[in-house]
């Protein structure tokens, strides 16, 4: 697959490559090449925070950013840079919140942006179930959901992990799944992590 | 066929997946508000999505770690599948046509004497002497004393082990609070059941035998504390005594007890390191736990274990 270069990309082609094959370089581009990351990191060293925690933010930023735009939570109302500042944002002030409980969120601090920039962060608690779940799974299978969960193709996902067919690797995903799932019926844990939230 | 199980299945993933129509969403949301049964499988569903997207998240989290060093482009492992294939394939078929050139000059020139067998190669040749030093202290059989032509005479699955038990070495550190808060018993004149052990560790050069000896006879009628401190002491005096299994069957023992985050963490590190010895056999579990350390955002080891697995897959 031939990409654009850098400046070729528009945000329409930079959405377009996120929500395909190109993920990985559109992601790397905004990230690095753009220097989204180190404007994110340049925010957070201006707003009481140091490079350690600009460099987290920055992460955390394309974590959500990456999954709002594949859930379909960006509509295209503002540009792509100032929707990924805003996550940024949003995240840094609510880290800097929950650091200093009594300091209320300013009005400035709130996003001159319409989209949904809502931070989706998985909660720790219910990380460290997904990893004792995940963890019973075995790889292959961790590599197909997540696959699956980024809209491969059976085709693609047979070819990708090594199976004879897209019908093969459609059975071995909902396997998967079922072995992941009868973790969670032996665990019912997550059901108290879902009630939760 | 698809069985009714894997229909609704597919009914549930297109609810959520928000691909059904607005009348086919309202009249699933009206059996699932009428069968409790069917709610708690939509909350199944629910939970199983977001672990997939942790999943992706995951995997994105060691990309970012990844494009430091080298972008997208540059890493192999990141071509399509097809693509690799084709790079491998080029990659042979250079390989193989270079073995076939060598075999023609060779067969075709009258053949002067052989030149002898590089006995010492230079070091920059042999993979298992890229590694630095162990950090790890002496140990009574340690790899950096194998003789230096000793790699290039052993068979390959030998040499193979080999620069995985190097790597375990080169990975290994003692940890610094072993035995906590009864390392200054010498000092305050405390004696317990780990000071003879502690004694051991502590001699020049270390003598690991003796501790192994001594911290065997801690029991769980000690104290719980002091034996699991002697747990950990074991394991570690088995793997610079170069028993590895042995400190491998003890921190998998450890990892299913209730440990604090901290202890955790350096359990499941050392517990890899134990098991790398032996990679060939070891591979799957060595493997996920790479996963599993890598993926703890906090895991106190992540770093390391990143540094691991690039080693790693240079020795692949």
């Amino acid at each position: 697959m031939v990409l654009p270069s850098t400046n070729q990309w528009t945000d329409e082609e930079i959405l377009r490559q996120i929500c395909s094959e190109g993920r990985e370089k559109a992601l790397y581009l905004v990230f690095e090449k753009l220097a989204w990351r180190q404007a994110v990191i340049a925010f957070v060293v201006q707003h009481g925070g140091n490079e350690h925690d600009g460099e987290d933010a920055a992460q955390e930023t394309l974590v959500n950013f990456d999954r709002n735009i594949r859930l379909g939570a960006f509509k295209g109302d503002s540009a792509l840079k100032t929707y990924f500042m805003a996550i940024a944002k949003f995240h840094w002030y609510n880290k800097l919140r929950s650091r200093r409980p009594l300091e209320e969120l300013k009005p400035q601090h709130r996003m001159a942006v319409s989209e949904s920039v809502e931070d989706h962060a998985i909660a720790e608690e219910k990380k460290r179930y997904l990893d004792e779940a995940l963890g019973r799974i075995g790889a292959r299978c961790k590599e197909i959901l997540r696959l699956a969960g980024l809209d491969y193709s059976m085709d693609e996902i047979a070819q990708k992990v090594g199976l004879s067919s897209a019908a093969m690797a459609k059975k071995e995903a909902y396997r998967c799944r079922l072995r992941f799932r009868d973790f969670l019926e032996a665990n019912p844990g997550w059901k108290e992590l879902l009630v939760n939230e | 066929m698809e069985n009714r199980d894997e229909i609704l299945f597919d009914k549930i993933e297109a609810y959520l997946g928000g691909k059904l129509t607005e009348e086919e969403a309202a009249t699933f949301e009206q059996q699932a508000a009428a069968d409790p049964a069917l709610r708690e499988l939509l909350d199944l569903h629910r939970f199983e999505r977001e672990g997939v997207e942790y999943l992706i998240e995951q995997d994105l989290r060691g990309k970012m770690e990844s494009w430091k060093t080298a972008p997208p482009d540059e890493n192999p492992a990141d071509l399509p599948r097809t693509k690799r294939r084709w790079w491998l394939l080029l990659l042979a078929a250079g390989l193989l046509g270079g073995v076939v050139f060598f075999v023609v000059k060779f067969n075709a020139q009258p053949h002067p004497a052989m030149p002898p067998v590089e006995e010492n190669p230079p070091a920059e040749n042999k993979p298992i002497e890229q590694q630095p030093a162990p950090k790890s202290p002496p140990k009574e059989v340690p790899i950096a004393n194998t003789e230096e032509n000793k790699a290039e005479k052993m068979p390959a699955p030998q040499q193979k082990k080999d620069r995985y038990l190097a790597l375990a070495n080169t990975f290994y550190d003692l940890p610094e609070n072993l035995g906590s808060g009864r390392r200054n018993s010498d000092e305050t004149g405390e004696q317990n059941a780990l000071t003879p052990a502690i004694k051991a560790f502590k001699s020049n050069p270390p003598n690991y035998p003796r501790a192994i000896v001594e911290l065997k006879k801690i029991t769980k009628e000690n104290s719980p504390t002091e034996f699991a401190q002697a747990q950990e002491m074991l394991a570690h005096a088995y793997f610079n005594n170069n028993q590895y299994k042995a400190a491998a069957t003890i921190f998998q023992k450890m990892r299913g007890e209730n440990l604090s985050p901290t202890t955790k963490d350096r359990t499941d590190w050392y517990l890899l390191l134990s098991l790398l010895p032996d990679y060939e056999k070891q591979r799957q579990q060595v493997d996920a736990l790479l996963d599993d350390i890598i993926s703890e955002e906090y895991h106190n080891y992540r770093k390391k274990a990143a540094d691991l697995r690039k080693a790693l897959e240079k020795q692949k």
